[in-house]
């Protein structure tokens, strides 16, 4: 018995002492975090107030000679992401005099990979410009965490230097890649315009492809003859991204190369000159893009008549005449964007205020003979006018199909038992 | 040594290798937490919102799954940050108030949609979609959810797949967060799933305010964060369930889209194990990716039935996942996932319930009879209790440290930790063996 109470009581000590323990050790945590932060504000402040009147080696020679370097580097690192006008410089040239740079700079030889990479994220985070040469080279690193690191410090350097070593990365092939590249390249402004038309130069298809992409976001009509040149490209997808970004740049002057990638082999370009000339949005397109719409491949049908219907009056016109095209695709395609855009309604309306509208009963008709049936029945079913509602239906009844028929059915019940109900209140 | 002594070494054996594989797992998936917290993960995707590389993505959720008012629930999804995503919400029932709801909230018209037929499903009954396209609303006939998921596959526009699970609130930023694996291209990403939490936790993610969700949200996090995490890394998981899981549609329909048959958790897990089958079939390198980060909040039992019903459909799905692909077990060409993960996964996740209840019941008995002594009864109690508790500890410290949750309650938090794996654990691992009939009398009477 009393060796069972002996070892209760030890285990309840053991238990009591470990949460004493771990009690302490959150104080302790807690009293240091406090004194860091204490202490890095201090820094900040320091700095902020000095810098500007005494230039960095002074303000590190008077009034922080002997910092405590990690907290000074942690200060400057947050300082250099803020990034404030003006400062940038100013910092880089404090990390420098600090010793961080040349300490940083070393470790990116280091054999310890978490070594490389938090020296190169440094030195980015610092946007210290002289270390681009050797940031390059980490882009082909065999490991990918100092790779992606490298790759953001030179991001974060944005200088012309930087994105050509950047560039150079492409090869990886990866979107990410693309993405970290594209967004340099955009901050990079007007500067990196003729870069990337020099790069739809490049030998290498994925560098090409790049810049095509990237160029209808930073490009203007200027470049736009050059994507134009691209749009004859041996590689698919350079083609494609020329297609895509003609369209961003929306320049009237690109509408002939588009018309003439409506024939190009591949369906990604196809589909791709079709989006494109919707956002230009010339009405004489509409009758070509129209023609789009018998493609065998299903995204060229889609975006043909997406473009149609982004056109708007000018493109419903062939919309409504490839209800009777002979292939089949072709008028399910046109009767799904005219019932988006919301013809049906439109017509029902026009009839309500104008009377009788022969050519929308014909498109009505049609729509249902097509099989298109499903905004007609829920617009018979809302419609307020039994009058225009016996019309309407007087068109349709001699469609053969069931789903029609049922919706019809539908509609005269509802119509009789609000009627009805109309009589009862009366 | 007597035959007794073998058969105890033998549960202790089993319990350490479990639980070592998870202890290791947990290592893995820190890293992987880690590595991600190092490269800036949160604050570089937070840039991809701007960006027109971004692969967009179609949303597909069940109108039953978005709780009682669904315009809340799509009004929050339109409000996330990302360049191009369109919601398909799929329902059954013809006259249900809150399509009514929806179809005036977002001015939807019933269009005829025309769409690419790129495998075998059902046809829509009805589509609704907004005048941008970006919401369609789709009835379909009552089918399992693997019909209509397929039928979804058919109907989206977009390259990727955002599949959600019941009740499920999403995390915010979590499309942008998501689809980054998609774009680093390594290796192939066919599909990345996330940490999921209880809807129910309290402000600054504290502990939910329910018992046996405390102790769910204990297990939960030591399933995911020590195995789903680190899984990835040994070429797993072999199958796995996110409430929200984001697909790559081209892998899918090549792996032959979703079972027509399998309800929803079922078909999920089973296109996993397709895919690795196809993938690995086509010698392509890839990658499954299991973020350590809160990415969806879902109802987390409240009740020890409602854990027990959902631990046994899990297992349920398991079961006939395992089965249905046995054929891939112990086959060099199927590499470390056929001689590797698929035989763990029996023996430590399928097998565990029935060679849990032998090992307990026979080391008892026989410390009952006296055939084995104290040290060796203590030694099997270490084993299956006391180390799986001390794994529980470490998800609770990963989940601290790196998914920012839980932060500000202490020892409570260690204490819950420890005694999930010390009681609920076992109970949890036990109970569907004796309770499934009571959960099937209860399910058809829900």
């Amino acid at each position: 018995m009393a060796a069972v109470l002996f070892y209760i009581l030890l285990a309840v000590v053991v238990v009591l002492s470990v949460f004493a323990c771990y009690l302490l050790v959150r104080i302790l945590q807690v009293f240091f975090k406090a004194r860091r932060l204490e202490a890095m504000k201090n820094y900040e402040t320091i700095i902020y107030s000095a810098v500007r009147k005494l230039g960095p080696e002074k303000t590190l020679e008077s009034l922080l000679p002997s910092p405590k370097t990690q907290l000074l580097e942690e200060v400057l690192l947050r300082m250099g992401d803020e990034g404030a006008e003006g400062w940038r410089d100013k910092v880089a040239r404090l990390y420098e005099l600090g010793g961080f740079y040349e300490k940083r700079l070393h470790q990116l030889d280091s054999r310890v990979k978490s070594r490389r990479s938090r020296a190169a994220r440094y030195i980015g985070r610092i946007g210290a410009q002289n270390a681009v040469s050797r940031l390059k080279e980490l882009l082909w690193d065999d490991k990918e965490e100092v790779r992606d690191s490298a790759l953001f410090a030179l991001g974060r350097m944005g200088t012309r230097e930087a994105l050509e070593a950047m560039l150079a990365a492409l090869e990886r092939g990866d979107r990410w890649t693309e993405q970290k590249v594209a967004e340099a390249v955009e901050e990079a402004g007007d500067e990196s315009r003729q870069l990337l038309v020099e790069l739809l130069r490049d030998p290498n298809p994925e560098r090409r492809a790049f810049a095509a992409e990237v160029m209808g976001k930073v490009a203007g009509p200027e470049e736009a003859p050059e994507l134009a040149k691209a749009l004859r490209d041996p590689d698919i997808d350079v083609r494609a991204r020329s297609a895509g970004s003609l369209g961003k740049i929306s320049d009237n002057a690109s509408r002939l190369p588009l018309l003439r990638a409506l024939e190009d082999p591949e369906w990604e370009v196809r589909s791709q000159a079709a989006k494109a000339l919707g956002h230009i949005g010339d009405a004489e397109d509409a009758k070509r893009l129209v023609l789009c719409l018998r493609d065998r491949e299903w995204w060229v049908r889609q975006n043909a008549a997406a473009a149609l219907r982004e056109m708007g009056a000018a493109g419903e016109g062939p919309l409504i005449e490839a209800l009777w095209d002979e292939d089949r695709f072709a008028r399910e395609t046109a009767a799904q964007v005219l019932e988006e855009a919301s013809i049906v309604e439109r017509i029902i309306e026009d009839i309500g205020e104008s009377g009788d509208d022969i050519e929308g009963y014909r498109v009505i008709r049609r729509l249902a003979e097509i099989g298109c049936i499903g905004t007609l029945g829920q617009v018979l079913l809302d419609m307020p006018e039994d009058e225009m509602r016996g019309r309407l239906i007087s068109h349709l009844s001699d469609i053969k199909n069931d789903e029609l028929q049922t919706m019809i059915d539908r509609a005269l019940r509802s119509a009789n038992s609000n009627e009805a109900e109309g009589r009862d209140r009366g | 040594m007597s035959f007794y002594s073998i058969l105890t070494y033998l549960a202790i054996i089993y319990y350490l290798a479990l639980y070592s594989i998870q202890m290791f797992h947990l290592l893995l998936g820190y890293r992987a937490a880690l590595h991600w917290k190092k490269l800036g993960y949160q604050a570089e995707t937070q840039r991809l919102y701007r960006s027109e590389l971004v692969p967009p993505i179609s949303v597909i959720n069940d109108l039953d799954f978005m709780g009682s008012d669904p315009v809340e629930w799509v009004d929050k999804l339109f409000s996330e940050r990302f360049p191009e995503f369109e919601l398909l919400v799929m329902y059954s029932c013809e006259s249900d108030p809150r399509v009514e709801e929806l179809i005036k909230a977002y001015f939807l018209r019933r269009v005829d949609r025309v769409y690419r037929r790129s495998i075998k499903s059902p046809a829509p009954l009805e589509v609704f979609q907004s005048d941008d396209r970006r919401l369609s609303l789709i009835r379909t006939e009552k089918l399992p959810r693997g019909a209509i998921l397929n039928l979804v596959l058919n109907l989206s526009k977009y390259p990727l797949l955002a599949v959600v699970g019941n009740g499920v609130q999403m995390e915010k930023d979590v499309l942008i967060r998501m689809v980054r694996p998609f774009m680093e291209g390594r290796v192939r990403v066919p599909v990345v799933m996330g940490m999921e939490l209880p809807l129910e936790m309290e402000d600054e993610d504290l502990l939910p305010p329910r018992r046996i969700t405390k102790y769910s949200l204990m297990e939960s996090l030591r399933v995911q964060l020590g195995y789903q995490v680190g899984a990835p890394y040994l070429g797993g998981p072999v199958t796995s369930y996110s409430a929200l899981a984001l697909f790559r549609k081209k892998d899918l329909l090549e792996a032959g889209g979703f079972d027509p048959n399998m309800p929803y958790m079922k078909a999920e897990m089973d296109v996993l194990l397709r895919l690795h089958r196809y993938l690995r079939e086509q010698k392509t390198p890839y990658h499954f990716v299991y973020l350590p980060q809160p990415v969806a909040r879902r109802p987390f039992p409240e009740r020890w039935s409602d854990h027990v019903r959902e631990l046994k459909a899990r297992r349920d799905s398991i079961s006939a996942v395992l089965w249905a692909q046995k054929d891939m077990l112990f086959r060099a060409r199927y590499g470390r996932l056929g001689l590797i993960q698929l035989p763990a996964f029996w023996i430590f996740v399928k097998l565990l319930p029935l060679l849990g209840f032998c090992a307990y019941a026979v080391v008892i008995v026989l410390f009952a009879f006296g055939r084995i002594g104290w040290p060796l009864f203590a030694g099997f109690l270490l084993s299956s209790m006391a180390y799986p508790a001390l794994v529980g500890v470490g998800t609770v410290i990963a989940a601290r440290r790196e998914l920012g949750i839980l932060k500000g309650q202490g020892g409570l938090l260690y204490g819950y930790a420890f005694m999930t794996q010390l009681w609920f654990r076992q109970f949890s691992a036990l109970a569907p063996l004796f309770v499934t009939r009571i959960g099937k009398e209860r399910r058809l009477e829900s």
